[in-house]
């Protein structure tokens, strides 16, 4: 094939030292699309690709032309001597120490593939705002049941490894009802709120907190053994008691306490059991005369 | 929250070698240990070689990949320090590539009994343009470009359609296809790499790294300048600054003779 021939081909073709990164010759195709002469002997890649697609050929496209002689289909931003910047795509090869570029100007493709990430951006958001909304309660923004179990679920696959100490907290408000049925729904809802950012503000990032149901909460308390738990329930019951009512009472809770024991952690069962015999204990606390935590 | 075995499976770690030191080799941004396969055969004979995958790149448990934890540099510090604690190194001689140089730093810093002495090979503590005082090289807007690249090159490699299902939704063979790629843009894993590496800036970490450290640079690197290596150089107190007679940014894969030299030198 003659040089004219070569010079012929729509796409630009040319070589370059895989160390200096020297332009060695090309086709005027590609001298034409850059308006540069690979005559310069001053010319390097460096001059034709964008500082993206420099650091992309270090990070990327070098350690595969090494490894494996060849890359194919990357897309890179040329830049050519007047300014204005193409995507294009190469495929590239390595032999005897130069690389052998064949690379065409793909501005149609880049506008697709453009379109598809930012599809995927859209979708990737989408899903993680929806993946949020599923985990969450509504009024309270702390997880929900079933993000919780899901949650605690995986501490508990982690526990079978290695054991740490976790205990279950059951929080139940005491006489919610005359609350909901003398101050209205709304202001029940108020409380609920309230509660549900004093239990936040008193565990630590580590510790899961949830709401059960209705006015009942769930703090699972990571790497606490019951002393621990005992600290910690007693700083919920002073951050409750700083929620005052219209009646000018103030809000307390009842809390049952359970830990998952090493012994159980292999049980299927185990967070349910756990939370059972943390609503025994609350049970207890209630007819102890509440605002008060029982151990399970 | 992991034992020692899942450490060495989660970073696909292996010990090769044999000697009483220790070298931990760790790779850059965008590939994985294989990037060593050049360098290690200068050092086998005399040195245990540790080679390890960060999370998220190589053959790493990707399900062990954290976002927030791999948005920054001290995240993969953390898989080095957890390497070194689970393989019970201590004194042990770090050598890092680009931005593993500062990964290094980082824990060197951090834990002084881990690390004796460092190597950087091709580092920059920053790679953005902040002037007047420093110049990385690159605007925010060239990084950015890169991101975007990435994306469209993962496209352009993976199995087309497979990136849109995102989340858990990667079926096996995907997963597989990952696995065998030497350099994967998987957005999901290397973005935050990406992002981590090129957005840092851990100039004020230089003066407090008190290790011995080589500095090895190339005579003409297209991402970092030699002022970049010479800034470095007179931040770090203990600190040798060697640039070799070679080109580019890969030098442990285009002249690897040349960096073992400089780091026999180094460490004798």
């Amino acid at each position: 094939m003659s040089q004219a021939d070569v010079d012929h081909f729509p796409c630009l073709l040319f070589v370059t030292h895989i160390e200096s990164t020297q332009v060695l010759s090309g086709n005027s195709f590609a001298e034409s699309f850059l308006n540069v002469s690979f005559s310069e002997l001053s010319l390097k890649l460096t001059d034709i690709l964008s500082k993206a697609s420099l650091i992309f050929y270090e990070s990327y496209i070098k350690p595969i032309l090494l490894n494996y002689g060849t890359c194919k289909e990357v897309q890179i931003t040329i830049v050519t001597k007047a300014g204005s910047r193409v995507p294009a795509v190469a495929n590239v090869s390595l032999v005897a120490g130069k690389l052998y570029w064949a690379m065409y100007p793909a501005e149609e493709r880049d506008k697709l593939y453009q379109e598809l990430v930012s599809a995927r951006e859209n979708l990737e958001e989408k899903t993680e705002e929806l993946t949020r909304l599923t985990r969450l309660d509504p009024l309270t923004s702390l997880l929900n049941r079933r993000a919780l179990t899901s949650d605690l679920t995986k501490i508990v696959t982690f526990m079978k490894r290695k054991y740490v100490p976790v205990c279950l907290v059951l929080i139940d408000i005491d006489y919610f009802k005359p609350i909901n049925d003398n101050f209205g729904h709304e202001y029940g809802d108020e409380v609920l709120s309230k509660l549900a950012s004093s239990l936040t503000n008193v565990v630590r990032e580590s510790d899961l907190v949830a709401r059960w149901g209705g006015e009942e909460f769930v703090v699972a308390l990571y790497n606490s053994d019951l002393d621990g738990a005992e600290y910690y329930c007693s700083r919920i019951h002073e951050a409750v008691q700083k929620i005052s009512l219209p009646n000018s009472e103030h809000l307390t809770v009842s809390i049952g306490v359970s830990a998952i024991e090493p012994e159980d952690v292999k049980d299927k069962d185990v967070i349910s059991k756990t939370i059972n015999i943390a609503d025994s204990a609350l049970y207890k606390a209630k007819n102890n005369g509440r605002n008060q935590t029982q151990f399970g | 929250m992991y034992l020692k075995i899942d450490i060495k499976k989660r970073n696909n770690v292996r010990v090769i070698g044999e000697g009483e030191n220790t070298l931990v080799l760790a790779h850059g941004f965008g590939c994985d240990q294989r990037m060593w396969d050049y360098l290690v055969p200068y050092f086998e004979k005399d040195y245990k070689i540790v080679l390890f995958d960060y999370v998220g790149c190589g053959q790493s448990d990707l399900s062990a990949f954290n976002k927030k934890r791999y948005s920054q540099l001290s995240g993969y510090a953390r898989d080095v320090e957890e390497i070194c604690d689970a393989l019970e190194l201590s004194n042990a001689i770090f050598i890092g590539h680009s931005v593993s140089s500062t990964i290094g730093m980082h824990l060197a810093i951090e834990r002084p009994d881990l690390i004796n002495k460092l190597v950087m090979v091709c580092p920059s503590p920053c790679f953005l343009n902040l002037p007047p005082d420093y110049m990385g090289g690159f605007e925010k807007a060239d990084l950015e470009e890169l991101i975007n690249l990435m994306d469209k090159n993962y496209l352009g490699w993976a199995s087309y359609f497979a990136p849109l299902v995102i989340g858990e939704g990667h079926d096996e063979s995907f997963k597989q296809s990952l696995k065998n790629s030497f350099c994967s843009t998987d957005p999901s894993y290397a973005k935050p790499f990406a992002k981590a590496t090129f957005f840092a800036d851990d100039r004020h970490l230089l003066p407090k790294l008190t290790a011995p450290t080589l500095i090895i640079q190339s005579q003409d690197d297209s991402l970092v300048s030699i002022e970049v290596g010479r800034y470095m150089h007179k931040a770090i107190k203990h600190s040798v600054f060697n640039v070799v007679e070679a080109k580019g940014h890969c030098l442990h894969m285009t002249t690897p003779e040349q960096v073992a030299c400089a780091i026999g030198e180094f460490l004798d």
